[in-house]
């Protein structure tokens, strides 16, 4: 079914991977190409929306983040980038931005997708390979042998 | 709890998982792309799963001021051998979309002619920004003009000449971006712009003049023109732009100093911003504001008002009948800001600017 609110404004229901619905304005969810081609491409139909690969949890975030861009224009930009910032914060305490990334790429959000990538490339920044390796549980699997050959090959990068 | 984080929550097995190695190869790509090189570098050693991702990655920069801080001879080999190495052994260099390649330092010299011909092993390239400040002007090799058939920005700064050779092909480039750069001929930059049918944008930043004191753009296609830093040809002698550009919407003009005059057909001009310097003439500023007195958008620097106010020639400014936006940079105005807004009887919005 698809709703209507009281301003006119065209609602969508968004079904995540572990079957929780979410019920936003169809302009905030266009915010992903995915889900815009599949409105355009009729598949909205009985007004739900299935998203196998993105979970209630992390749909919840994605759909914060489509809520707050859709609803800004180009002249609040400071502001804009404040609240990302401050955005990508509050959502690493409640998923994996390794999970929001994957649900950035899938539903095809190209702000959501820089803003994520853009903030893990700031994780490495700056760090040695060790506390990287601790930060993201990455397991050493080179013999002291092939570490060393690594190293030579690249030397002036961690120099 | 599923963060990634075991400082801040509890650790879990969950979170003690590596989650991000298990990310798709084009995500981690597009992740390294946003890390300097010297990190991208770096993840090699995290573990095998990391060892050759960076030399996948399709957008590439190099700048070696980031590199290294204090350059010495070997940082420089150091530095060309290394660039050399990822553009000759990329992994995937159809998937190369751009290549940024900034060199400051001082030892590198005709080295870097090598890189230059590596940037012409990705046959996919987008996006290509050259940027030498090496001491020695370097020519670009001629495939340079004739390798790269989905070129869409092309942006040339500092020590670099232009010897445009006979077969120019870039059949897409939108983006054409010069500063600084030396034309080897007064021909040079003609025979550029034939060979960029679908060019829109261009921008030059010029501080060399043809040996004709004529300069010269020419280009049906182009939509927006940013020329900064006019230097008239010699000492105290005036030189020309002509502008053959039929269908040019937007004119920016940074003057350093004396031009004779702009000549164009400006009949699809929207939008103009002037920034005149003293010691331009303001009869000259006065004939360009005439011929563009049609346009939509108005921007003059504080400079420009300066000119045109100690004038006793601005009576003879024209109406502008189009003008809905008029932008002026701040300065001690007093009687030339009431006359353009009287000149302007459709204005729209009017900004005052502080310098």
């Amino acid at each position: 079914m698809s709703i209507t609110t009281e301003n006119n404004e065209k609602m969508i229901t968004l079904m995540s991977s572990d079957g929780e619905e979410f019920v936003v304005e169809e302009a905030v969810a266009a915010q992903s190409q995915t889900i815009k081609h599949l409105i355009e491409d009729g598949c909205s139909t009985e007004g739900s929306i299935p998203l196998p690969n993105v979970t209630g949890r992390v749909l919840s975030e994605v759909i914060q983040y489509c809520k707050k861009h859709s609803s800004s224009d180009d002249k609040e930009e400071k502001e804009l980038e404040a609240w990302d910032a401050e955005f990508v914060k509050a959502a690493d305490d409640h998923v994996a931005l390794t999970d929001l990334m994957m649900a950035a790429n899938f539903l095809d959000i190209k702000g959501l997708l820089d803003l994520v990538a853009q903030t893990l490339a700031n994780m490495i920044t700056g760090k040695s390979p060790e506390e990287v390796r601790r930060m993201w549980n990455i397991k050493n699997d080179f013999t002291p042998e092939e570490a060393e050959k690594v190293r030579k090959e690249n030397q002036w990068a961690f120099e | 709890m599923t963060s990634m984080f075991p400082s801040k929550k509890a650790k879990t097995v969950e979170s003690r998982r590596d989650r991000i190695s298990g990310l798709p190869d084009e995500i981690l790509f597009y992740i390294l792309s946003f890390l300097p090189i010297k990190y991208a570098v770096g993840t090699s050693i995290l573990s095998k799963r990391w060892r050759f991702l960076w030399t996948s990655a399709p957008r590439l920069e190099f700048d070696d001021t980031v590199l290294f801080s204090n350059p010495t001879e070997e940082t420089d080999i150091h530095f060309v051998n290394f660039v050399e190495r990822v553009l000759c052994y990329h992994s995937d260099a159809a998937s190369v979309k751009k290549i940024s390649l900034r060199c400051w330092g001082s030892y590198i010299d005709t080295r870097i002619l090598r890189l230059v011909y590596g940037t012409t092993m990705m046959p996919n390239l987008e996006e290509l920004d050259l940027d030498f400040c090496i001491g020695t002007k370097i020519q670009l090799p001629n495939c340079i003009y004739s390798s790269f058939e989905n070129l869409h920005v092309l942006k040339l700064c500092s020590d670099i000449q232009l010897n445009t050779p006979g077969l120019v092909c870039f059949p897409r480039l939108r983006t054409l971006w010069l500063n600084s750069v030396r034309f080897s001929g007064d021909d040079a930059l003609k025979k550029l712009l034939e060979g960029c049918p679908v060019l829109k944008d261009l921008f030059i930043n010029q501080d060399t003049w043809f040996s004709s004191g004529v300069f010269h753009v020419c280009s049906s296609s182009l939509k927006n023109l940013e020329i900064c830093r006019l230097i008239g040809y010699g000492s105290g002698l005036t030189a020309k732009v002509v502008l053959e550009t039929p269908n040019l919407a937007r004119l920016k003009v940074v003057y350093h100093s004396e031009v004779d005059n702009i000549v164009m057909d400006a009949s699809s001009l929207v939008s103009a911003s002037i920034d005149a310097r003293e010691p331009h003439r303001s009869s000259s500023l006065i004939q360009l504001l005439k011929k563009i007195s049609h346009v939509e958008e108005l921007e003059l620097s504080s400079n420009t008002v300066n000119i045109l106010e100690k004038s006793s020639d601005s009576e003879e400014l024209p109406v502008f009948h189009n003008l809905t936006h008029l932008k002026v940079g701040f300065s001690k105005v007093e009687r030339l800001v009431p006359q353009l807004l009287e000149l302007s009887p459709n204005l729209v919005s009017f900004k005052l600017e502080k310098v």
